[in-house]
């Protein structure tokens, strides 16, 4: 597949237009030309808006949206299932819930733990379901079932924990539904390090993964370590959404969607796959947090909530369509 | 014990958790007593009375029904799906009636606020209930279970984050939404009672006729016919009483979780397989079971009350892990 480069080149002007219109919207409105210059350093007059309040909020939408698109990805070539995703899981599930409960037992915690405790969390969210799924690890299905019956659990927990020990308000909108609300340029350095680091690991497993596509014992034969191979993606996968957890709560279904999206658009080989699944998450993310806003200002939704409004009828299209029972 | 005997020895736990809930965890100091004395001279100047009577009464009723609504709505989704994880909060039906009631409430859409509550929850839950209906095959006549119940979770999802918009959209700073979405008890007045009395004795009345059709459905959809029962007919009525059930429920409690999901269980090892048994044990353990979370619920954080919906919530997501893993098990071997 050659088609990836162009594929790239589009999403990004897509990403670009959607970036341009992100910025320029809000109770401020910025005309295109005004944006232009303001970003060119020639007209101060709108600098301490699109650098302090829009820019960031962009940002980390942009970057968590590819973080977890990226997750999805490996989750999926991973265990083989159409219907994984990190939410549908309950790894963001549970990496919230131990943030939820970090907060709450050390209230006015440095900002730096809260990465490693949705780490943690996911962690130890992924082990709870590899072992309560251990007998159907091979049915997507079945496996689906359980992770969203664990994701259940962990929502009840975050609603009991909320309403017994009421956060603030946005705060508990961003752990109930994932939200991009009020970041700024401090929560940068909790999700870049991981991406930095995480997708060239990613970009390595590529090939490997595509490997483990015709299946276990071809793969084996080519001279994979197949367990080794799953239990690196995984991790690697888990460590993704966990770091976009920390920064805005669980947004769900951009790691379902973002790679079937690009595999359609240039295949199944996950080398070409990556850079396109990490532009489709960004573009995603921007434009669910730009159409939480847009709806209607001046009341901004959860970008969470309008992820969900994509993601659940595309999920029940999958449920539909899939074949294999 | 004969089951017939294990029905009779509920009423009697029933009585004492109605006991519980009028009087446990309260500001005022109720005792048990004051709760015979107002049974056999009721002292409009005693502000126990008055406090039970107007206070407790209603709550404590409305959890009887609510709880009774939910659990048989569960059991007869359970019946006619055939499917052990089938119940109103994992369907999105509670959902959808929760959305209804939350487009009604907020009045984001004027013409439906006009309408009553009760008939906007009834479409509500119908429309969710036909969503998953098609979506999940269960139209085609081999059902695969997990497949109904993915849909139907992720429909849930989506009504869940629609409700949440709703809220949000019409209260800009959003203390409503844990209200809205986790159901509780907190503010029910006789009227209340009045609502979903009638609807839910219909509703259950309707279930006890379908306990002899859902016996047989038991045996499979194609032995069924052969033995004379009307599928179609089944349901037909059977999805009706199940959106009515609900619907009651939500307009007064809100979408209480995971009781639908529950008590049935519960009920089959207590009493065994007969729906015509089933029906009544589930009502009475429905409503033991809310008496008893509501109960539980205010001693959360006392004096401060807390939902209900969290408790149950809390337990029945444990409970669907357990289902779904014992499910799963199941089909392997």
């Amino acid at each position: 597949m050659t088609r990836w480069l162009p594929m790239s080149v589009t999403l990004m002007v897509v990403l670009v237009l959607f970036s341009a219109w992100h910025l320029g919207f809000g109770a401020v409105k910025i005309s295109p030309p005004d944006l232009w210059r303001t970003l060119m350093h020639q007209q101060p007059e709108y600098e301490f808006i699109l650098y302090g309040y829009r820019m960031p909020r962009l940002v980390i939408a942009a970057l968590v949206g590819a973080a977890l698109a990226l997750s999805g990805l490996l989750v999926q070539g991973v265990v083989r299932n159409p219907l994984a995703s990190p939410d549908i899981l309950g790894v963001t599930g549970g990496a919230s819930l131990a943030v939820v409960g970090f907060s709450i037992a050390w209230t006015g915690a440095p900002v730096a733990w809260v990465p490693i405790v949705a780490l943690a969390g996911g962690f130890a969210s992924l082990g709870c379901l590899l072992w309560l799924a251990r007998p159907v690890l091979n049915q997507p299905a079945s496996l689906a079932l359980v992770g969203v019956a664990l994701s259940a659990l962990f929502a009840a927990a975050i609603d009991f924990l909320l309403t017994l020990y009421p956060l603030e308000i946005n705060s508990s909108l961003i752990w109930l539904t994932g939200s991009v609300w009020g970041r700024n340029w401090s929560h940068l350095p909790l999700i870049v390090p991981w991406l930095i680091i995480l997708i060239p690991v990613a970009a390595l497993l590529a090939y490997r993964l595509d490997l483990l596509n015709l299946g276990d014992a071809t793969a084996t034969s080519l001279g994979t370590r197949v367990s080794g191979l799953r239990l690196l993606a995984l991790l690697t996968a888990v460590a993704l959404a966990s770091a976009s957890v920390s920064v805005c709560g669980a947004i769900s279904f951009v790691g379902l969607v973002a790679p079937h999206m690009a595999r359609f658009l240039v295949g199944h080989r996950h080398l070409p796959l990556i850079p396109v699944c990490l532009l489709l998450g960004a573009i995603l993310m921007v434009s669910a947090d730009l159409f939480a806003r847009v709806l209607m200002p001046p009341i901004e939704l959860p970008a969470g909530i309008v992820t969900a409004f994509i993601g659940a009828p595309y999920f029940v299209f999958l449920i539909t369509r899939y074949k294999h029972w | 014990m004969s089951p017939m005997w294990r029905i009779g020895a509920l009423v009697p736990v029933l009585l004492v958790a109605f006991g519980l809930a009028l009087t446990r965890y309260s500001q005022f100091d109720l005792r048990f007593q004051d709760v015979v004395s107002l049974v056999l001279a009721f002292d409009s100047a005693n502000l126990n009375h008055q406090v039970l009577l107007s206070l407790r009464l209603p709550r404590a009723l409305a959890a009887t029904f609510v709880g009774a609504a939910l659990a048989v709505a569960g059991l007869i989704m359970q019946g006619m799906t055939r499917n052990p994880l089938a119940s109103p909060s994992v369907f999105g039906v509670s959902a959808g009636a929760a959305l209804a009631f939350a487009i009604s409430a907020t009045e984001l859409i004027a013409w439906v606020a006009v309408l009553p509550l009760l008939l906007v929850n009834f479409c509500g839950a119908s429309l969710a209930g036909l969503l998953v209906f098609f979506l999940g095959g269960l139209h085609r006549t081999p059902i695969h279970p997990v497949r109904v119940v993915l849909a139907g979770v992720a429909l849930n999802f989506l009504f869940l984050s629609m409700t949440r918009g709703a809220v949000i959209l019409a209260d800009e700073n959003a203390y409503g939404v844990f209200h809205w979405l986790t159901g509780s008890l907190g503010n029910v007045t006789f009227a209340d009672v009045r609502l979903v009395a009638p609807w839910t004795a219909l509703g259950l009345a309707g279930a006890l006729w379908l306990g002899q059709p859902l016996n047989l459905l038991r045996l499979g959809e194609e032995r069924m016919q052969n033995l004379g029962g009307g599928l179609r007919q089944v349901r037909w009525l059977g999805s009706l009483v199940v959106v009515l059930l609900v619907a009651a429920a939500v307009s007064v409690a809100g979408p209480i979780g995971f009781v639908g999901l529950m008590v049935p269980h519960v009920a089959r090892a207590l009493i065994g397989t007969d729906y015509r048994l089933l029906v009544p044990a589930c009502a009475l353990l429905g409503a033991i079971l809310l008496l008893v979370s509501d109960t539980l619920a205010r001693g959360l954080r006392f004096p401060n009350d807390s939902p209900v919906g969290i408790l149950t919530t809390l337990l029945g997501a444990g409970f669907f892990l357990f289902l779904a893993r014992r499910r799963i098990l199941e089909a392997g071997t």
